[in-house]
């Protein structure tokens, strides 16, 4: 049998809302089926992990008995354990993902160990370790943890949610009323995903992309062509990557989640800051919550930098590093995170110097329609980075 | 205390609004960003001896110099 | 407001839309005529709606205005002397509809040829095939998952009722050229009919559905603007003496020709040559030595064709158009091997009763036949336009003998036709 991925063909939407129907009219009665909606989970789950794609589900398997028996270990006797009892614990949680990345550079080829979703399911499960840490979830159920983990909608690619905030809406079931406006808003994102990912995504992906790609390349130097296919490509990732978004953030609200969103109109975004508050959200959030936070804490309390603000530039090195290197361990995107972590520090020197020069420096419709396009173009040019095209193009130029 | 809190939130924000207008949003008027957020934990940490864990930090919870107070003295209580 | 009003507004949209849908997709209804005007568009579009499609190349087959001209890439070289052009310009009583575009080969034809149904019976057509076409692998995978029609092989399908030697054949070179995208539904039918044995009732009605589903979205997308060559048609139009001449026109061709190639000296059209050849012509030098259109599995999918040319008693022009000689003497492609080529494929085609064979293979050296390499431009478009007259004035009863040998591997590998 061929396995079904999420969101990917008709038969799967027309599948999703047969199977969801009897969910929905027990949550327009105020009421949730947690049995049924823990068959739909299996059920779905066998969908993307079965067939032909067995060796993921046993993968899929393997991991999350590890995850369970790491975090509910942690949880047990966290108690007055030190330091290297929470590094070792981030560790652990982190080591399959890592050998998943790492495999490729190794072997050449991909790991058994690994299968679609797994990063998004390490985030979860390194977030839920720290927070036992900070002591802020207190209550742990393995229950809750595995419906957490393997919450179906967002399984494969996001948005990343949170342990605390899922498990309110997991104990509470929406109001009646409250139901039916996360019920239209649900479907709305749906049917919009439809138009990023299936139109839009496709015509710009799957059309127009393949012809200034061969366009760029036949230049055999750069060309407007290369600008062109920057543009597009930007504009295809965003369609696509947001359209399915919002189908993951859709299916939680017909479920009666209010999973977080992930997109934000990012090419809106007057500075970097802005854009990462606006782009992938979910995932940026978790960085500067995990990461960014947390090292920049750490650095600043031990007083590591004489200067604050220097040891907040090497939290935002780190975060974006991290980034690139969690996308993939190739050149393109750690040069991406660099880029992204040097427009950042750019962008903090620039807000400090207007907010002392304030009266000098001109502010009105103009300079912000200015930033906008200047932050529009630094983004894109990351993507076309982000892209691994210029890997093809600087190797077809020999 | 009260007056310790606001003395440390002017000093990172870096005007004087949030003593004037305890119920002002420092998140949606841009004062406190990721650093700034940093910085009042570790100089609270300092201060009160108390220890706050970054992911106790909700946003929504500390969103104004009144409910940073009162969560210090939930805290301490 | 009511809970039962906030219900109805928050799934009413989307039951609407559902209804419109199924309205649109499955009621059976059909949305009557093209215009005239847009059938005139689509002649010179080659758009992949239309060759994808049926209802609008189906139409314009059924209409006896419309002459249809199969081939690739050469279609696209439109210049004064282009089939289209020249019949526009002298009135003349039909019009080229074009079908074909870069990297359409015999099996892609093949399809579209089975997908017009009876609107083809008797039709006359003019068939440009290219050597080119007939490399060692046959079409490339990529180039036939690109004009891969779901509506099309779902019609093959079905109307395969007992798996003779050319459905055998047909359903192991689908097979053979697969691509991730095709429903894995449609590959067990495929290998059903690989093996002789008839659809599944069940298969049939999924075929069913799926054309019922896929004609209606064909048939409303049909609807919508598309990509017209008219405009260019038009201007070339206006570098055309006022009368028919052949000798005035093909003193303009020569004209033409020698302005259009002046930046070489393989009397290549500066634009192709500056974009294609220009940067790599050192590389090019000797580089085709090698190639050789002898042996291709090419042959049996052009056989495929001429199988369905029969069964639908057409009446057919078929062309062989040369390589350009100063361009083949440079790149050392093999003037024996291009002569055996086109003695090859004329055995199979006379040898089956196809007796109108236009063999320009020994055209090469003519000035300005050729618009680049391999496409045919100027003086070669104005031979084929005579051809074609004659092609036209003549009432002819075809009568074919189809022989299964040239399904064979042994006729495909064959180097000595």
């Amino acid at each position: 049998m061929k396995s079904l991925s999420p969101y990917e063909t008709p038969y799967y939407f027309i599948l999703l809302i047969i199977l969801l129907l009897p969910l929905i009219l027990r949550l327009l009665e105020g009421k949730r089926s947690m049995w049924y909606q823990n068959l739909l989970t299996f059920f779905f789950l066998i969908l993307s992990f079965g067939g032909n794609n067995k060796s993921q589900g046993i993968a899929l398997i393997f991991y999350i008995v590890w995850q369970i028996a790491l975090v509910s270990t942690f949880f047990w006797f966290n108690q007055k354990r030190g330091q290297l009892f929470f590094y070792s614990a981030v560790l652990l949680a982190i080591l399959p993902l890592i050998i998943v990345k790492v495999t490729p550079l190794v072997t050449g080829g991909i790991s058994f160990i690994g299968f679609l979703g797994i990063s998004y399911l390490t985030f979860k499960s390194v977030q839920v370790v720290m927070e036992i840490h900070d002591g802020v979830i207190k209550e742990y159920k393995i229950s809750y943890f595995l419906q957490f983990l393997l919450f179906f909608p967002t399984i494969s690619s996001g948005p990343i949610d949170r342990y605390r905030r899922f498990v309110g809406d997991l104990e509470n079931v929406p109001e009646r009323f409250e139901y039916v406006g996360l019920l239209g808003k649900g479907i709305q994102m749906i049917f919009l995903g439809f138009l990023y990912k299936f139109i839009l995504g496709y015509l710009l992906g799957k059309q127009l992309l393949p012809f200034v790609a061969s366009a760029a390349l036949a230049e055999r130097g750069f060309s407007i062509n290369l600008l062109f296919y920057m543009y597009v490509y930007s504009m295809y990732l965003f369609f696509d990557f947001a359209g399915y978004s919002l189908f993951a953030v859709g299916t939680s609200y017909l479920m009666g989640y209010a999973t977080p969103v992930n997109f934000n109109k990012p090419f809106l975004s007057v500075n970097i800051k802005d854009f990462w508050n606006r782009w992938h959200m979910s995932l940026s959030f978790w960085f500067r919550d995990y990461v960014y936070m947390r090292l920049v804490f750490t650095l600043i309390k031990k007083k590591i930098f004489k200067s604050r603000v220097t040891a907040s530039y090497a939290g935002y090195l780190g975060l974006f590093l991290l980034m690139g290197a969690w996308h993939g361990l190739t050149w393109y995107y750690l040069v991406y995170g660099l880029y992204h972590a040097g427009l950042i520090i750019l962008t903090d020197r620039w807000t400090r110097f207007k907010r002392k020069h304030q009266a000098k420096i001109p502010s009105s419709r103009w300079t912000k329609f200015l930033a906008v396009g200047l932050t529009f173009h630094a983004v894109c040019l990351s993507f076309l980075i982000f892209s691994g095209f210029l890997d093809t193009f600087f190797k077809s130029l020999h | 205390m009260n007056e310790e809190v606001l003395t440390i939130l002017e000093e990172i924000t870096g005007t004087d609004e949030v003593k004037n207008n305890l119920d002002i949003d420092i998140f949606a008027e841009n004062l406190l960003d990721s650093l700034g957020t940093i910085q009042l934990l570790v100089e609270l940490e300092d201060h009160f001896q108390i220890s706050i864990p970054v992911s106790e930090f909700d946003r929504k919870q500390w969103s104004t110099p009144r409910k940073i107070i009162q969560q210090l003295k939930d805290s301490q209580g | 407001m009511s809970f039962r009003k906030n219900v109805v507004k928050a799934v009413g949209p989307f039951l609407t839309a559902l209804v419109i849908f199924a309205i649109l997709f499955l009621a059976p209804f059909h949305f009557g005529k093209l215009s005239d005007k847009k059938l005139t568009e689509a002649a010179t579009s080659m758009s992949l709606e239309i060759l994808k499609g049926d209802t609008i190349k189906n139409q314009a087959v059924g209409n006896i205005h419309y002459l249809p001209f199969f081939g690739s890439s050469e279609l696209t070289r439109m210049d004064s002397f282009h089939p289209s052009v020249l019949a526009n310009k002298y009135h003349r009583p039909y019009q080229p509809f074009l079908l074909g575009s870069a990297g359409t080969q015999s099996l892609t034809h093949f399809l579209s040829l089975q997908s017009m149904g009876g609107a083809a019976e008797g039709k006359k057509i003019v068939f440009i095939l290219s050597p080119q076409w007939f490399v060692s692998n046959g079409v490339s995978r990529g180039m036939f998952a690109h004009y891969y029609s779901p509506l099309q092989v779902y019609q093959w399908l079905s109307q395969t009722e007992k798996p003779d030697d050319s459905s055998k054949y047909c359903a192991k070179r689908l097979l053979q050229l697969s691509f991730s995208q095709e429903e894995e539904s449609t590959k067990k039918m495929l290998v059903r009919i690989a093996a002789g044995e008839p659809l599944t009732k069940r298969q049939k009605f999924i075929c069913q559905i799926q054309i019922n589903f896929l004609s209606r979205e064909d048939d409303f997308f049909s609807r919508f603007n598309l990509i017209s060559r008219k405009d260019k048609v038009e201007t070339e139009e206006k570098k055309l003496p006022a009368t028919y001449d052949l000798s005035r026109l093909e003193r303009v061709a020569d004209q033409q020709g020698e302005k259009a190639s002046s930046d070489n000296d393989f009397d290549i059209n500066n634009h192709f040559y500056n974009e294609k050849i220009h940067r790599r012509l050192k590389e090019l030098a000797g580089s085709q030595q090698t190639f050789d259109y002898r042996s291709s599995p090419e042959f049996s999918d052009f056989q495929l064709v001429l199988d369905e040319i029969a069964k639908k008693k057409m009446d057919v022009l078929f062309v062989i158009p040369p390589v350009n000689e100063r361009w083949s003497n440079y790149t050392g492609l093999s003037a024996p091997m291009l002569a055996e080529f086109s003695a090859k494929i004329k055995q199979q085609l006379t040898s089956q009763g196809f007796n109108n064979v236009v063999d320009f293979s020994d055209k090469g050296k003519e000035k300005y036949f050729m618009e680049d390499t391999i496409h045919l431009g100027w003086r070669g478009w104005l031979a084929l336009d005579q051809n074609v007259q004659i092609f036209l004035e003549h009432e002819n009863v075809p009568r074919y003998r189809i022989d299964p040998y040239y399904y064979s591997k042994e006729w495909q590998q064959k180097k000595n036709g």
